[in-house]
């Protein structure tokens, strides 16, 4: 069946659900009440490998694909929605270094990367416009054997952490291409000219933080450039397509979390002597959201199938991507809704679920973006 | 020195247990198995030997259906070097469980062998004591802390009056409790070669043990429901209550 897991899978799932009972969900409730990154608990999973689960075991990694690393998501997510967002970021720039980068970009960054020595993130989105990739202005102009990046960026997730080693930007290299003038570098924490910005406060991804980034005459070695110039877009789009995935992956973690949370507190509340969950008004739309969790579960699996074995899978991991992602908002304001009055109070953890789950569906492509992919299948 | 242990499929210690409406045993269809966690604590207790130096090979066996095989695997993914897995349906009783052990270890010949203190499903405690008893070796049973001496070992043991310490002549066995230590994350690249290590695949007739069980169970039932409290007034009340109606004082 298009769900059994395989053996690596098993053991993966396996060791992550205990890494979740046993680590994040006895220690994460303090980072999330104060909207903190938990360095420590970061530093334990890195240390176990995890990062590497899709890549080329030739650089470290497990060779589980997109299939195991959806897994990855959402286990995360459904411990917490916000570990699985570190997870997640990270593993865009590994993605576009593992699929475009050189054996030596590779052995300098995907390996450290899969290892957990530290972690990335991915800066592409800027202030003039997220949803129009190839409106980015930040420049990169060749000088010698070197490249200088100006230009700054938003929402960068991971950046402003101790554990951050490394950035992917995507610049314009060549400005009278266009859409193809754009290409990737990865920048190094510490070269000069490179500085993060201060957090913001965010009703989701809340133990995550997302940056502003500025490149002042930041220079990188051209060795630094991932792939091709002039792949930019390509390599940004398809990394994007293979993240939405993990974003699907997120929603549906979430969803089975706020699931969770719906069916213990329901089956201890009796008003006026009777059980709530007897009230078919209240159950029915739990059955609707299993089901719904049903289906989200195949398209992201199916998803990661059609990517993991070389096959056309945009259109597919947007719909994956945009269904999971509303599900898991329908879900979490269902739980919260069994929860009666309680449930817009902070000390219940369903009430952080609504803006946990708002953001999976503003980033890696808005919920209309997804749309306009789909569309644009449809007319074609 | 070589460290065996054996581990145990049993119901995930998460899964809320229900009993099969014929009353014949509890459901297992659909439910999700994992290692019985004493014998994770005696997997991660024979890898720190290892690590320590102090162990050159552990090998874990399980005894059950096939499925068993991914419980081998889960303490392979944690570092155990091989597994030997004998397969036999149904329900396999302490005795026939210890004597096929004794088969097992005659053969592979351990200086030490960690046994979980006792499985989560059937409870019984009794499996370490008995292969004790059949191997003729010294035994610690529900282990906080274990340390090597040479062939020999120190054991902390947790008594109902508090700590007990031992030593005891190696060859030996030894029972885990749940203090003696945190099992340990398989980590990605520990999963990765828990593939490529190798699982021994044997059947109970392989070592001429009779399974033949002696006990018969005759019928499994739900444990009786909660009764919910009551609120006593004042200490007066509540010791009131505990001499005249509860009686225990
Ligand atoms: C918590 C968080 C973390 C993030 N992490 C990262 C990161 O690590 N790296 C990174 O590069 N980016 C990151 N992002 C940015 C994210 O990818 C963008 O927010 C997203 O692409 C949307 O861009 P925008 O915010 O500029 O919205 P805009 O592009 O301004 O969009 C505003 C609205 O207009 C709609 N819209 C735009 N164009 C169309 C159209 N053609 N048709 C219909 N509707 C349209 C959008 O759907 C949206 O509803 C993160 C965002 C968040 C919220
Ligand atoms: C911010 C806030 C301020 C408030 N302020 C006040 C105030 O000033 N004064 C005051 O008196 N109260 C106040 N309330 C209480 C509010 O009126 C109750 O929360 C509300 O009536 C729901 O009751 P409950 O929270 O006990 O949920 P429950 O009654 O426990 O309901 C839990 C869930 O079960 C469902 N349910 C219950 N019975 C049935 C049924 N028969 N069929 C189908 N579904 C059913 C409910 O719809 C709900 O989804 C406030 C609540 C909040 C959140």
């Amino acid at each position: 069946m298009l769900l059994d897991l395989n053996e690596e899978e098993t053991l993966l799932k396996e060791s992550l659900d205990q890494f979740a009972a046993g680590a994040i969900r006895p220690k994460i409730k303090p980072f999330v009440d104060r909207h903190e990154f938990p360095t420590d608990l970061v530093k334990e999973f890195l240390s176990l490998g995890f990062m590497g689960t899709a890549y080329d075991p030739n650089f470290g990694g497990g060779g589980l694909g997109a299939r195991g690393s959806s897994i990855v998501a959402e286990v995360l997510a459904r411990a917490e929605p916000g570990f699985a967002a570190i997870y997640l970021c990270n593993s865009a720039p590994m993605s576009v270094i593992a699929r475009y980068g050189s054996d030596e970009l590779k052995r300098k960054w995907l390996e450290p990367l899969c290892r957990g020595d530290f972690i990335a993130s991915f800066g592409v989105t800027e202030p003039s416009g997220g949803s129009d990739v190839a409106s980015i202005k930040t420049r990169a102009v060749e000088d010698g054997d070197s490249f200088v990046l100006s230009g700054s960026k938003v929402f960068s997730t991971n950046a402003g952490t101790p554990l951050h080693g490394a950035s992917t930007f995507v610049a314009v290299t060549d400005p009278e291409l266009g859409p193809k003038g754009l290409s990737t570098f990865v920048v190094p924490v510490g070269t000069p000219g490179f500085k993060v910005g201060k957090p913001g406060r965010k009703i989701g991804w809340r133990i995550a933080d997302s940056v502003e980034l500025f490149l002042d005459d930041c220079r990188v070695p051209k060795s630094n450039m991932v792939g091709n110039r002039g792949d930019g877009l390509k390599q940004i789009l398809t990394t994007l397509s293979l993240g939405r995935i993990l974003v699907g992956a997120s929603g549906l973690g979430l969803a089975r979390k706020a699931m969770d949370l719906a069916k213990v507190y329901g089956a201890g509340r009796k008003i006026g002597g009777t059980p709530i969950f007897n009230h078919q008004g209240l159950t029915f739309p739990l059955a609707d959201g299993l089901t719904k969790i049903h289906a989200a579960e195949l398209m992201i699996r199916n998803a990661a199938c059609l990517a993991d074995a070389g096959r056309p899978f945009r259109l597919e991991t947007s719909m994956a991507k945009l269904f999971a992602t509303e599900m898991a908002s329908e879900v979490a304001d269902i739980a919260l809704q069994v929860h009666g009055g309680y449930g817009v109070f902070e000390e219940y953890e369903v009430s952080g679920l609504l803006g946990e789950a708002r953001v999976l569906r503003i980033l890696e492509g808005t919920s209309e973006i997804q749309r306009l992919v789909i569309a644009r299948e449809l007319l074609a | 020195m070589k460290v065996l242990v054996p581990v145990k499929r049993v119901v995930d210690y998460n899964v809320k247990v229900r009993v099969k409406s014929d009353g014949t045993g509890v459901e297992l269809a659909n439910v999700k198995m994992s290692m019985n966690p004493f014998d994770e604590i005696a997997v991660e207790e024979a890898l720190r030997l290892k690590e320590a130096g102090k162990a050159t090979e552990v090998v874990v066996v399980s005894i059950g259906p096939a499925q068993a095989s991914e419980t081998i695997r889960t303490g392979l993914a944690m570092g155990a070097d091989r597994g030997i897995l004998v397969k036999v349906e149904g329900n396999v009783e302490p005795l026939a469980v210890a004597k096929l052990l004794k088969a097992i270890a005659d053969e592979e010949k351990p200086g030490l062998i960690i046994l979980g203190k006792q499985a989560i499903d059937d409870d019984s405690n009794q499996t370490g004591q008995m292969l004790a008893a059949l191997l003729g070796w010294s035994q610690a049973t529900f282990a906080s802390k274990l340390e090597v001496d040479g062939s020999d070992f120190k054991v902390t043991r947790e008594v109902d009056g508090g700590l007990q310490t031992i030593k005891l002549k190696g060859p030996a066995i030894v029972t885990t409790d749940l203090r003696l230590n945190e099992p340990r994350y398989a980590s990605l690249p520990n999963i990765m070669k828990a593939k490529k290590k190798p699982i021994d695949d044997k059947n109970a007739s392989d070592y001429g043990v009779d399974l033949t069980p002696h006990l018969e169970v005759l019928k499994t039932s739900e444990p009786p429901g909660r009764k919910g409290g009551v609120k006593v007034k004042d200490v007066a009340e509540l010791v009131s209550k505990l001499k005249n109606e509860a009686g225990v004082l």
